[in-house]
């Protein structure tokens, strides 16, 4: 009986504990707090995840480290090369994380990038690698950010493809989908699909004119309103180490 | 001392590579072997670690997982609580509720993983024997 009193106890403390944290959290007071003890963990988690995705050992010898500045330097130079989106608004950042990806179980569908809210980061920024769409910024916090990729369930943009069609980019899990595109379009394989624009009057949103990928297939059925296509992105996101979100 | 290090592990492992929840199995198996109250404390320092690094609203995983321990006790007060069949149903239908809650995918698949993982570890327990582990626990 004084062992259940106990554990009543305790649990009555805890949990009226985690709901008052519940309400600080809610206003906004913790996001410092948080993403100080996100930024401890960000280098323990980046360590493994490119250990593992990007086929390096874990030796972190003068080669390794060299192989690494290298490719981030490869990827700082073909980003600044492109003229959409401007080089001026982009914040440079690394993949630590992707929860959910298990190489060849899962496809990826979120990543963690080590950039947050004191990078100028906001929700719903657009994240680009080259001229490609990777995704948008879905939560914050100081240190941290997590990315929903074009591909994930709940990710969903206006697109065009190169023949004037406009239709609504959705992700399916595994790839991309195009939708709600008219039958009297004539869409052929192997078009561009770009995005159509949906940023706020503050900036923040996906710019138009991004590349989404290529058409792979069209679903056309005379029974149907709309006609559908699958698209294929021509970013691999099982093997991205380094992202750009345009932050203005 | 070694059991927070492998909390501790488990959750950062997770946090990179995975996103089903396995620090459910670790800490329904110490409640189940130790009974103890200073699973509360454990579980909220935790559930706060868990919500930071997976970007979860802050609190939620405490609260979930004090209501989940606290409901296994209950349980414990009425029916034996150290088998397969309880460790299983309560990992599995815990699990779903806390993957229905922040809407993961897979949910189901997801619990079922987790049920197996509780169910592994409890035999592992008991081919290692679990009276002498208990007994390293509450020391």
């Amino acid at each position: 009986m004084r062992k259940q009193n106990t554990i009543l106890f305790y649990f009555a403390v805890f949990l009226f504990l985690s709901i008052f944290l519940l309400i600080l959290g809610k206003t906004g007071i913790l996001n410092a707090p948080s993403g100080f003890i996100s930024k401890i963990f960000t280098p323990l988690r980046g360590i493994p995840h490119s250990a593992v995705y990007k086929n390096k050992s874990l030796d972190v010898d003068q080669a390794s480290q060299l192989e690494k500045l290298k490719k981030e330097n490869k990827a700082l130079s073909d980003q600044f090369q492109v003229s959409n989106p401007r080089s001026s608004t982009l914040t440079p950042a690394t993949v630590i994380g992707s929860p959910s990806f298990i190489p060849g179980v899962t496809f990826p569908e979120e990543l963690i990038i080590d950039s947050g809210s004191a990078d100028g980061i906001k929700i719903g920024q657009a994240v680009v690698l080259g001229s490609n769409l990777v995704g948008t910024i879905s939560k914050i916090n100081s240190s941290n950010s997590k990315v929903i990729l074009v591909t994930n369930k709940n990710f969903v943009t206006t697109g065009k493809i190169e023949s004037g069609a406009i239709g609504v980019i959705k992700g399916v899990g595994d790839g991309i989908e195009i939708g709600n595109l008219l039958l009297s379009q004539d869409i052929k394989t192997g078009s561009k699909v770009l995005t159509k624009g949906s940023q706020d009057l503050d900036g923040s949103g996906i710019p138009p004119d991004l590349i989404v990928g290529e058409i792979t297939s069209v679903d056309k059925k005379a029974s149907s309103l709309f006609q559908n296509a699958s698209i294929k992105s021509y970013v691999d996101f099982s093997k991205i180490s380094n992202v750009f979100v345009i932050t203005k | 001392m070694i059991l927070p290090i492998i909390f501790f592990l488990i959750i950062i492992f997770q946090s990179i590579f995975l996103s089903t929840p396995l620090f459910f199995s670790l800490f329904l198996m110490y409640f189940i072997l130790t009974k103890n109250p200073t699973v509360f404390p454990i579980v909220f320092f935790y559930g706060i670690l868990i919500d930071i690094l997976f970007f979860n609203t802050l609190g939620i995983t405490s609260i979930y997982l004090c209501l989940f321990i606290f409901i296994s006790s209950l349980y414990s007060k009425k029916f034996e609580i150290q088998t397969p069949h309880f460790i299983f149903a309560f990992s599995f239908f815990g699990s779903l509720f806390y993957l229905l809650i922040l809407s993961s995918p897979f949910a189901i698949f997801k619990s079922l993983i987790i049920s197996l993982f509780s169910i592994a570890i409890y035999y592992s327990l008991v081919f290692l024997d679990t009276k002498k582990i208990r007994t390293s626990f509450t020391k």
